[in-house]
């Protein structure tokens, strides 16, 4: 599964993309996932299966979705806030199953 | 009396109507190009075409002329509408065959050929003429033909949306006007009487809520409602859509007043209907945040920026100008994805006299086709051609430059027609001068360029570009390259002055505390009305650098709330003479972020900006050496300009 974590200046994210990659690992999953800031969403089209956006980033769901055509979501802010990687990680497999 | 003349009779016939005094039969054997003979048959043959006496009279002194008593038959003749039409009278009939099977849903090709005085063979002709028209402009299979019958072929939905696209097609091209299409169409369930009712009816919709359609939109939308209520009247019902229909709010108003008005409309009406008005422009003052799909934006930001890229112009300088293609591009969108993309008279035209506005439109092209998997049409590059050629001639502020001359007179003349000859729409030379003279005049006029031949000097604000030799490619090169560092540099300076603002810069000479300094940011945030509770902001802010600290490099801090968004986008600053200890890290500059719930492109080009500048040891020890809050905006400024962006 490819995941792609989208937030405002791409720079906070590393850690919820380590705490996903973490619990990936722990159910024996194959995920790939990268954060990118918003600005360089162009570029992604087409490569990712399910992108998650930044509680900061509400407003920009709709837009992401329409450049890369997966199903995007905003992550839930306690689960962000927590750097949650088990819950995110069930989030982007819920919408992918949706 | 219907007058069928060719086209070199009417031609003739044109020439002498514009000529009353008479034209001599020299004069218009050369101005048809033929022998004076013909001239004379085909004046005989006009006159024997009228039924009158003679239209053409002829003197001695005069020539050949009109008779004056036939004038205003003639003048009759060229303006009624089959005059000089002879290519679309043959479509006409397509159009009326079209009419007469969409009444009676199937006919027998004798009946039409009767009605229409066409042989068996002639109907044959036509019709297969026709439907080849038909599909290939508008994909469209609508009428058949098996042997000698006629028939309408598909689903009422589809039927309507073909109709809608034929109508507003044609007109477009001007052939023919709304009410003769209607009419064809709808024969004789067409009432003139009704119809104006119905343009009555929907322009006082719009006028009472101050909206400004155009002739064509308010036409177009009357056309649609007709046959909408003509084709239920007569059994050809859409199906009802699954689940329900979604109108636009401002389009669901719309059918909510003609309900109103009495014209019976079902949900599956709607949806056609609103596939089309979907695509007019239907709303008021538009203004470029209402209603605007994030779609559009993000496209209209991937034109601007590739036009950054590879012509080095500023489309975001203006934002008239902005909101403007925009809304243009809104509605572009819009008509692709309900397939009306309209024609664009005067396409060619377009072309020929912008050829490099077009060419810079063309970038439009691989940016739609990105997300919507399509082409856009020649005809809606060319719409966006004439926002760029108006750009270009009226928005564009050319930089301003200065020759610094080369005691060769002849390398000067070369290198400013070099520059009028590549850089027309960038470069405008405003003087030549020596070199003692350029202080001087950098005092008292602004210039953004200065261009020095056969000498070593740079200046050191000034942009300078040293010329070597006589230009050739990679002379070109670097100019280009320079010219486009201009821009970028010129657009940091707004976008910095746009979100920098003395007020909420703050410099702390003592030791202080990292919490202190965002609660202090952020009543100064509050006096500025950039956010809206200074608690709430601050907490959330502190509570974020908890779990996701936000240090770039090892001497800048970038904090932002993750949750609470700002009222109006702005950013505090904090320069720390002290540098506060954090995890092993010295921080000198602390810029907190408020931002506004929405998409804002410019803050992700000032994101930029500071990971580059987070990175230079040297830029943080310039801006965390300024003494004034003035100071601070212009040493930012320079840094940007100094580093190597995008």
């Amino acid at each position: 599964m490819k995941i792609l974590l989208c937030c405002n200046a791409g720079m906070s994210s590393s850690i919820l993309v380590k705490k996903i990659r973490e619990a990936a690992e722990k159910r024996g999953m194959d995920v790939t996932i990268t954060a990118v800031p918003n600005a360089a969403i162009r570029d992604e089209v087409g490569k990712w299966d399910v992108c998650l956006v930044g509680p900061q980033l509400v407003y920009a769901v709709a837009n992401i979705k329409s450049q890369l055509n997966i199903p995007v979501a905003s992550v839930e802010p306690r689960t962000y806030a927590m750097a949650d990687g088990d819950k995110a990680l069930d989030f982007a497999i819920s919408l992918i199953e949706g | 009396m219907i007058h069928m003349l060719t086209r070199r009779q009417s031609k003739l016939l044109e020439m002498l109507l514009n000529n009353v005094q008479g034209v001599t039969g020299t004069k218009l054997a050369e101005y048809l190009e033929v022998s004076s003979r013909t001239v004379r048959n085909e004046i005989s043959e006009i006159n024997r075409i009228w039924e009158s006496e003679s239209v053409i009279k002829s003197s001695r002194q005069r020539g050949y002329f009109i008779e004056p008593a036939e004038m205003d038959s003639v003048r009759d003749y060229f303006l009624s509408e089959k005059h000089g039409k002879t290519e679309e009278e043959l479509s006409d009939r397509g159009w009326m065959i079209l009419g007469m099977v969409l009444r009676r849903g199937r006919a027998d090709i004798y009946d039409i050929g009767d009605a229409l005085a066409l042989s068996e063979p002639a109907m044959y002709k036509e019709v297969s003429r026709f439907q080849k028209k038909l599909r290939q402009e508008y994909q469209s299979g609508l009428l058949q033909m098996s042997g000698d019958r006629l028939w309408i072929e598909g689903e009422e939905a589809d039927i309507r949306q073909t109709l809608f696209r034929i109508i507003k097609n044609e007109t477009q091209n001007r052939t023919r006007n709304f009410s003769w299409f209607l009419r064809t169409f709808l024969q004789e369930d067409f009432d003139l009487g009704e119809y104006g009712w119905m343009v009555s009816l929907v322009k006082e919709y719009f006028d009472g809520r101050y909206i400004q359609i155009s002739d064509d939109s308010l036409y177009m939308a009357v056309s649609a409602v007709y046959i909408t209520v003509v084709r239920n009247n007569r059994n050809h019902r859409v199906a009802e859509p699954k689940g329900a229909a979604s109108a636009k709010e401002e389009l669901e108003k719309f059918f909510d007043y003609l309900k109103g008005q009495g014209i019976k409309l079902g949900d599956g009406d709607i949806q056609v209907l609103e596939g089309l008005l979907h695509s007019f422009k239907m709303t008021g003052e538009v203004s470029a945040d209402s209603g605007i799909d994030s779609l559009s934006i993000q496209i209209l930001e991937d034109f601007c920026h590739d036009v950054m890229e590879k012509y080095h112009f500023d489309l975001w300088q203006s934002q008239g100008f902005y909101d403007n293609i925009l809304i243009h591009i809104e509605y572009m969108m819009q008509r692709l994805e309900t397939g009306y993309e309209v024609k664009n008279p005067i396409l060619n035209d377009v072309k020929k006299q912008y050829p490099y506005a077009y060419e810079i439109s063309m970038l439009m092209v691989s940016i739609v086709y990105r997300y919507k998997n399509c082409y856009i049409q020649d005809d809606e590059i060319s719409f966006i051609a004439i926002f760029v050629e108006h750009f270009l001639e009226n928005v564009n502020q050319k930089l301003k430059a200065v020759i610094i001359s080369s005691t060769r007179f002849s390398v000067n003349s070369i290198v400013n027609n070099w520059i009028q000859a590549n850089f027309q729409n960038q470069i405008e030379t405003e003087a030549m001068l020596p070199k003692h003279n350029l202080e001087q005049y950098l005092k008292e006029h602004p210039v953004d360029l200065i261009i020095s031949i056969m000498d070593t000097f740079v200046h050191p604000t000034v942009a300078t570009f040293r010329v070597d030799g006589i230009p050739n490619q990679y002379t070109l090169t670097a100019m280009n390259a320079l010219v486009h560092k201009i821009r970028m540099n010129y657009r940091f300076r707004e976008i910095i002055k746009e979100y920098f603002n003395n007020k909420i810069i703050r410099i702390y000479r003592e030791k202080v505390e990292f919490e202190q300094v965002i609660r202090e940011l952020s009543a100064a945030l509050k006096r500025e009305d950039c956010i809206f509770d200074v608690r709430e902001f601050a907490e959330d802010v502190l509570q974020r650098e908890v779990n996701y600290p936000t240090f770039i490099g090892d001497w800048f801090m970038l904090p932002h709330p993750l949750m609470t968004f700002a009222k109006k986008t702005a950013i505090g600053v904090a320069v720390l003479k002290q540098a506060i200890k954090l995890q092993e890290k010295e921080i000198q500059l602390v810029f907190l972020l408020a931002m506004e719930r929405k998409q804002n492109e410019q803050i992700g080009v000032l994101f930029e900006l500071f990971r580059h500048m987070a990175l230079e040891r040297s830029a943080i020890r310039c801006l965390a050496a300024v003494e004034t809050e003035e100071e601070f905006t212009d040493a930012l400024i320079r840094i940007s300009n100094s580093l190597e962006i995008c």
